[in-house]
Parts: C-alpha cells; sequence; structure tokens
C-alpha cells in the first residue's frame, strides 16, 4: 500500500469500517511509514479531544410539540377545503393557477426587449472614412443603402 | 430498539432502560396515546438536542428544530415503514433542518474561530464534574469553533459519528447519501479540523 492511499484509509481504520484484508495491509504499511503512522497519532488525539463534545441537557419539549401538533398544518387546511367544497375548490384553484401562468406567460411574452443592434469595429471603421451623407444610412441600421 | 451504538452507552440511549419496540410506540403515540407519546419524546430529545445544537449554536433555534423534528415525524406516522428505525427517521429530519438552518446561518454569519463562544449552560452540561477545568473549556470552545466552521455536511457526519458513535451505514441513512460519501466527508473533515486545531493536537 502507498501513503496516497494509506492516508486515504486512515478514517475507516480508526471508524472500525475497513476490511480485514484492507486492514491488515495498512497496518503492515503503518509498520515501515512514520509519517502514515505520525497522521494516525494526530487523527486519534482529534477524535480523543471531539470526545469533550458530550451529550447537552434538553429543555422540556413535550408542550411545545403538543402544542405545535394541535395547530392545523398547512396541507391540511387545504386538504380540509378540498374535502368540504371538493370538485368545485379543485376546478376553481385550476382556474386560477391557469389565469396566473397565462398572464405571467403574457406579461414576459410581450415585454420583451428589442434585440441590441451589435456594434461593427469593421463598420464603424469603415463609416468613419465614409463620405457625408453615409451617417443617416448607418443610424438608420442600413449601412448598405443609399442615402 | 434503540440506536445501536457501536461503542455503548452516550446520548442515544438517554432513558432506554427497557427495550421499547419503537414502530408499536410510535404507533400508539399517534393514536393518542399519552403515554406513548411520552416515551417517545423523552427517549430522543436528548440525543436530537444535542445534535441540533451543536449544528445550529443557538439553544431557541435548537428547541424549536427538534419540537418541529417530533411533529413532522408524528404527523407523517403513517407513511412510517420499518424498514428504518424510528431513530433513524427522527435524526433524518432532524439532520435536514439543522443543517438547512446551519447554511442559512453560515451565509449570514462568518463566525472566526477565536470569537465563537457557547452559552456558560451548554458549557457546564458539556463538560461536567471535575473535569470542567478552564482548560477543558477553552478546548471544548475550541472545538465547538472549529466544528462551526466546517461545512454543514461535514459537521454533521462528524457529530453523528463521534458524539452519536453512529456507523457508516447508518449515517449514510440519515444523511440519505452512500456509505462511500460519508467516508468522504468524514476523510475531509478529519483534514479540516486537523488544519484548524493544529496548535492542540
Amino acid at each position: 500500500m502507498r501513503c496516497k492511499h494509506a492516508k486515504k484509509a486512515l478514517s475507516r481504520y480508526q471508524d472500525g469500517e475497513l476490511a480485514a484484508s484492507s486492514r491488515a495491509s495498512l497496518e503492515a504499511h503503518l509498520d515501515r511509514c512514520h509519517g502514515c503512522r505520525a497522521e494516525l497519532v494526530r487523527q486519534r488525539r482529534l477524535w480523543s479531544l471531539l470526545g469533550v463534545l458530550g451529550p447537552i441537557e434538553a429543555p422540556e419539549l413535550l408542550a411545545g410539540i403538543e402544542r405545535r401538533l394541535a395547530e392545523p398544518s398547512r396541507w391540511s387546511l387545504w386538504i380540509g377545503l378540498l374535502r368540504t367544497r371538493g370538485a368545485g375548490f379543485a376546478a376553481a384553484s385550476a382556474l386560477l393557477a391557469l389565469f396566473v401562468l397565462g398572464g405571467v406567460w403574457a406579461g414576459s411574452t410581450l415585454r420583451q426587449p428589442a434585440p441590441a443592434r451589435e456594434h461593427d469595429p469593421v463598420l464603424t471603421e469603415l463609416l468613419s472614412n465614409a463620405p457625408a451623407g453615409m451617417e443617416f444610412a448607418a443610424a438608420c441600421g442600413r449601412p448598405g443603402d443609399e442615402p | 430498539m434503540t440506536l445501536r451504538k457501536k461503542k455503548g452507552g452516550g446520548a442515544a440511549q438517554e432513558g432506554s432502560s427497557t427495550p421499547v419496540d419503537e414502530p408499536d410506540v410510535l404507533r400508539r403515540a399517534c393514536a393518542g396515546d399519552r403515554v406513548a407519546f411520552r416515551v417517545l419524546v423523552d427517549r430522543y430529545r436528548g440525543p436530537l438536542y444535542t445534535f441540533v445544537y451543536r449544528m445550529v449554536r443557538s439553544a431557541p433555534v435548537a428547541e424549536e428544530l427538534v419540537q418541529e423534528t417530533f411533529v413532522r415525524v408524528f404527523r407523517a406516522s403513517s407513511r412510517y415503514r420499518p424498514t428504518a428505525r424510528v431513530s433513524t427517521w427522527l435524526f433524518r429530519i432532524a439532520s435536514r433542518l439543522a443543517m438547512n438552518e446551519a447554511s442559512r446561518a453560515r451565509h449570514t454569519l462568518e463566525t472566526p474561530l477565536e470569537e465563537a463562544a457557547p452559552d456558560a449552560s451548554v458549557l457546564r452540561s458539556t463538560v461536567p464534574g471535575p473535569a470542567e477545568t478552564l482548560e477543558t473549556k477553552e478546548l471544548a470552545r475550541s472545538l465547538e469553533a472549529a466544528l462551526d466552521r466546517l461545512p454543514p455536511n461535514q459537521r454533521a457526519a462528524v457529530l453523528l459519528a463521534r458524539v452519536e458513535e453512529l456507523s457508516y451505514a447508518e449515517i449514510a441513512q440519515i444523511l440519505e447519501i452512500s456509505a462511500g460519501a460519508v467516508d468522504g466527508l468524514l476523510q475531509r473533515a478529519r483534514k479540516n479540523l486537523t488544519e484548524m486545531l493544529a496548535s492542540s493536537l
């Protein structure tokens, strides 16, 4: 095993997740590689330090959970409306959605900006040397037209 | 049945002196059995709160998110299939909520390593008894600040692996990723933490 693979396997090795065959070859590598052994020691120390972060005492949650459960959820409100108003409510919702989507589509289509006129450096160069009267054609976006 | 611990003991077994059939307790709790409801909340509020608090580092937010976790589980209990443990389901919902919150907070507030400090009450319960020395407190602060600087998914993987002592397969189920991806997260998290805490190692 090479150092590159050994370093990748250290995490699983420490967590007891390395297969037996890989474990044996990693341990053989660790026996002869000082660098990887030092890395293992560092990682073990890190994991041991993280042990300081023990359990935290939780506050009493039961009352809050019960209060929340007593409130109707957003979904239950919609389902309730569907159940009581049935098909009429569903049809009205679908119509409203269609109307809104149609409005959005129409708005975006009608408000399409006109394509910007491209700036052509070659044309600019030609026009700067053009005889008087050619400027009009350029301003109208038809440089080939006769003035 | 409780969360399987690789090394035994710890937060997830809080209040679990007798084995309980989790799916049955969940079913009874959702059918209005107050005793079953209380059993489920009491059993998991500790480990869930510990995990969520360390993800979001705010006691009121953690309390809110753990309550929300239980509410979502109770409301969706009819969809529960006993292919995964109830605890895995609880942690999956809690981790989704906590990672969203941690990502949001990460965008709005970058906590410098030296400035981040948890509430005094949290530190007291984190490092109990005689071990509660100034040095240990400082160490806990540095560790928590370093964890805060990890991306939320790496932080979640470290907390589930180290604090909850879950296997890669269990973490994979909770975070809804492959066991290989859990390995990748933990490798990167170890590398990042080793660099951040170089002076303490």
